[in-house]
């Protein structure tokens, strides 16, 4: 039994650990092999093709389409998810289920699904496809996440707090800017990094919403429909290692925050 | 103080409703400024409603609420020159204490200078003068408790309200709070509107307390008087220990009254009968006595006997709480002293003079 | 900026607003209320009703001057061709299998993580169980393809080492869309799972075996059932999200084995008004989802409260 314990499950663990790891170190390692294209064993390495696609141009303007789709949807999603928590936060019993089950749908729906809704959507408000439109298909999918996490953020913050700043004279904008949102940034943070990267990995719904510029998953996938080179396995590694630690820093931010209650939020005003 | 008669706060008729339920069911109150007063009661009798109501985060269905004199029903809580205590404290988490006690005067535009200087003098009127660059967090609970007083009186309230502040504190610290709290009110000189579901915190610190119930002021009066004078059998055993003992009224003579049940009778004056109105022969009434106030010792001519068999014997070092049972089936309480005390099983035999009990209309 | 705040306090107008606000929470609430409540109709409701609308017209969008006619070829389209049916049929097999073996995978990396490693560990490994599922699900699908292809590095390496002659397909087929779609859901499966163990009062383990019980009956009787919630979640998560893969499939499985949320991409890219045929396929596809995790919600509920 202790056996278990002490060596089978660790084994198992780092041998699950290898085999989410092993392709993504195997990516980057063809990055570096001297040839045109893909094969093992990578007899000669260079770091040519680190160099060179970041000169390739519709790379390069995928990457910029991706990162500007990825803030318009991260601005939006905020702008959205903020008022919708507040919204949420004060209902209770049952059109607070209904509500949080309407805000959470998109997030459940075959991503399939939600993307060609969308598509035939649009065209109501009056959007073509491009990158607006991928940027609103973004923010229906992002702004679950932004609001769950205000919302249980919500949850730990005492109503009295809003009602001592109103008491010592605050009208309702200065509660908003000097405790409720600086209470919430934790969680407003958090929701906008993770929406972020929701935007950035995202592909079908810029498959289906975009227009002639695509963003870089999109680009990436009709690439390796025709096959594929060490530049591709370069670029991603770098789309990868930056998203990673986007993600990890995101993380550790969040959680210190958290734990210490949110006691060292830089203050927003100290005059 | 240039209008000494002017009361801090004034409340008017005011009622409010939460559903069918009426919450705060028309009542009046006015405090004289300087003075200590205590809402008192239970959970859900209506206490810290009107506290709230007082301090305007609840608006009223219909009366008024002044403070200094004026009206201030229609004012948002942030024009309003009182600030409130919470219970939980409510202090910023994410500002340092300093920030905390001087967001008031921000809010009030006070000059940077002006408002360090009054930050000075509130955290070294609560002692606690090294702690201003500490986050809430990092401070204890009677800490924190301070930090929120210095916050709410930074501004120069007209008057403090305070909703169970002492709650969360453990019996220790909330004893020593209790003291610094008065002596904290005394050295300001500033109104106190306490709300507590505490008794004995109500009678250590008040002026006045106003037992509350069901949305109504029951009884507002000193503490002595609420104690040995309840008009009501609710006041009388929600403020400290009671016997309650029936009885019915046999005759009442000039300043005299006869009562009696089937364990004892006794001759009363008709001056400690508390709730309003008189008494007629034949009228049931309950005693309500204090446990010590039940002595052992031989009964007084006319005063009031009581014997039982002891049941049970809590020792309190100066003191002995004794239940005794009587013969008709009561179980009282006598807090007498050590010495005069008989064990578990013997028979004690207590008195109490007339004037010690209290004589309400059931 | 506070300081601006407090300024603008002595300009009438802006004053009365605020107080107005200050006293009046109901107006405040509304006032927040517009925009979620315009999204939640916009963004959450409306294209899902103009799907299932679409669903029923003969064609769409409609040429000028024609009325729309609702029908329902579009689901008889379904049923007829059975091409879409054993697509769809092989995407539900498909996704309730890849669902247990998810379950069967990962149940024990998290039981590891939440039982096993000290507690000021286990966040540490926990991050590095999740840290790829930061990445793009196409970029994941790339580096399998090294891996799987026949000049891959599997292949490279076993012919390396002798143990074949030639390459093995990997690629293209159950074996690269099983794996590939295993690192696509463990992340779903991981986190309720690692949330319901970690509940879990490691006392109550002693406990049990205390009392003489097995590692197994540990497992069975205090373990599977407390952890429930979490397996119920990870287990709806992950259906939903195979069932309605669209990238992966395209990437990595071959094309006797597409599934059905790409059946519905295809429909839709093609040249041509198939937007009823779309949305049909589509309402077929949630509704399915949602009935087959009703079923086996409900199956869970009931054995929970007899048990």
């Amino acid at each position: 039994m202790r056996l278990l314990d002490r060596f089978a499950l660790p084994a198992y663990f780092w041998l699950f650990v290898a085999y989410l790891f092993l392709p993504l170190a195997i990516m980057a390692a063809v990055g570096f092999r001297d040839s045109n294209f893909v094969a093992f064993p990578i007899q000669a390495w260079t770091t040519r093709w680190y160099q060179t696609v970041i000169f390739e141009r519709d790379v390069m303007s995928s990457i910029w389409v991706s990162v500007k789709v990825a803030l318009g949807a991260t601005v939006m999603s905020l702008v959205i998810g903020i008022p919708m928590a507040f919204f949420v936060a004060r209902l209770r019993g049952f059109w607070r289920a209904v509500m949080i089950a309407i805000i959470v749908l998109p997030a459940f729906l075959p991503v399939v699904v939600a993307a060609i809704s969308m598509r035939m959507f649009i065209g109501v408000l009056g959007l073509q496809t491009g990158i607006p439109a991928v940027i609103f298909g973004h923010a229906v999918s992002t702004v679950p996440f932004v609001v769950v996490m205000i919302l249980t953020r919500f949850g730990s913050m005492s109503p009295n707090l809003a009602d001592a700043a109103r008491d010592l004279g605050a009208d309702e904008f200065i509660v908003a800017y000097r405790v409720t949102l600086p209470y919430l940034m934790p969680a407003i943070f958090g929701g906008a990094v993770f929406s972020m990267l929701l935007s950035f990995e995202d592909f079908v719904r810029s498959f289906f919403l975009g227009g002639f510029e695509p963003t870089f998953p999109v680009l990436l996938f009709a690439k390796l429909r025709f096959g594929f080179d060490p530049g591709l396995a370069a670029i991603s590694t770098m789309v990868l290692i930056v998203s990673v630690l986007v993600g990890l820093y995101a993380e550790r931010f969040i959680r210190r925050r958290k734990l210490n209650s949110s006691s060292d939020i830089p203050a927003l005003d100290n005059t | 103080m240039t209008a000494p008669l002017q009361p801090a706060i004034e409340v008017r008729n005011v009622v409010k409703s939460f559903g069918s339920m009426r919450a705060i069911d028309d009542v009046s109150l006015s405090v004289a400024p300087g003075v200590f007063l205590t809402l008192l009661g239970p959970s859900g009798c209506g206490k810290s409603t009107l506290l709230r109501t007082i301090a305007g985060f609840i608006t009223s269905d219909s009366g008024s609420v002044l403070i200094g004199g004026r009206d201030v029903t229609s004012l948002p809580p942030n024009a309003r020159p009182v600030n409130m205590v919470f219970q939980d404290y409510a202090l910023f988490p994410h500002m340092t204490v300093r920030e905390n006690v001087g967001f008031g005067c921000e809010m009030q535009g006070l000059s940077r200078q002006a408002r360090e200087k009054r930050v000075d003098d509130l955290l070294n009127l609560v002692q606690l003068p090294q702690l201003g660059h500490r986050r809430p967090d990092e401070l204890s609970g009677g800490q924190r408790q301070r930090i929120a007083l210095a916050r709410a009186l930074a501004p120069d309230p007209v008057s403090l309200l305070l909703d169970e502040p002492l709650g969360a504190l453990d019996l220790k610290l909330r004893l020593e709070m209790q003291r610094e709290l008065k002596s904290l009110q005394r050295k300001t000189g500033k109104t106190f509107v306490f709300v507590t579901h505490d008794q004995e915190e109500a009678m250590s610190m008040s002026d006045l307390i106003a037992v509350m119930r069901d949305g109504h002021i029951e009884q507002l009066d000193r503490p002595e008087v609420i104690y040995s004078r309840p008009v009501s059998l609710y006041v009388g055993s929600f403020v400290g220990a009671a016997n309650l003992l029936e009885a019915t009224v046999d005759g009442v003579d000039g300043e005299q009254m006869r009562v009696v049940s089937r364990a004892f009778q006794a001759v009363l004056p008709r001056s400690s009968v508390t709730t309003p109105g008189d008494v007629t022969p034949g009228m049931a009434v309950t005693l309500l006595v204090r446990p010590e106030h039940l002595q052992a010792s031989t009964p007084a001519a006319g005063g009031l006997s009581l014997a039982g068999r002891v049941s049970e014997r809590t020792y309190l070092g100066n003191r002995v709480h004794v239940r005794f049972e009587t013969e008709d089936g009561r179980s009282l309480l006598a807090d007498a002293r050590a010495e005069d005390v008989a064990e578990v099983g013997e028979v004690f035999k207590a008195a109490l003079r007339p004037e010690s009990v209290a004589v309400l209309r059931s | 900026m506070t300081r601006l705040l407090i300024l603008a306090r002595r300009f009438g107008p802006y004053r009365a607003f605020a107080d107005m606000l200050s006293t009046h929470p109901r107006l405040r609430y509304a006032l927040v209320a517009v925009v979620p409540l315009l999204w939640i109709v916009v963004a959450d409701i409306a294209p899902l009703v103009r799907m299932v609308l679409i669903s029923f017209y003969e064609r769409f969008p409609l040429p000028p001057g024609e009325t729309p006619s609702f029908t329902l070829a579009q689901y008889q389209a379904f049923v007829d061709r059975p091409l879409y049916l054993s697509a769809f049929v092989r995407t539900f097999v498909f996704g309730g299998l890849a669902t247990l073996l998810t379950l069967v995978v990962i149940f024990p990396i998290a039981y590891y993580i939440s039982k096993v490693v000290p507690r000021d560990k286990r966040l540490r490994l926990l991050l590095l169980a999740i840290a790829p599922f930061w990445i793009s699900e196409v970029i994941r699908s790339f580096a399998w393809i090294l891996m799987l292809a026949n000049k891959g590095a599997i292949n490279s390496f076993l012919i390396w080492t002798g143990l074949i002659g030639r390459p093995i397909e990997l690629l293209y087929n159950n074996i690269s869309l099983t794996i590939g779609v295993l690192y696509l859901t463990s992340l779903y499966m991981l986190l309720p799972l690692y949330a319901a163990l970690e509940k879990i009062d490691d006392r109550l383990i002693e406990a049990a075996s205390d009392l003489g019980a097995s590692r197994f009956a540990i497992l069975r009787r205090i373990i599977m059932p407390l952890s429930r919630e979490g397996i119920i979640t990870g287990c709806v998560l992950v259906f939903l999200l195979v069932t309605g893969l669209y990238a992966l499939p395209q990437l990595l499985g071959g094309p006797s084995n597409t599934l059905f949320a790409s059946i519905i991409g295809q429909v839709f890219s093609r040249a041509g008004d198939s937007w009823p045929l779309g949305s049909a396929f589509s309402v077929i596809l949630i509704g399915t989802s949602l009935v087959i995790v009703a079923i086996f919600m409900a199956l869970f509920q009931s054995r929970r409260s007899r048990a």
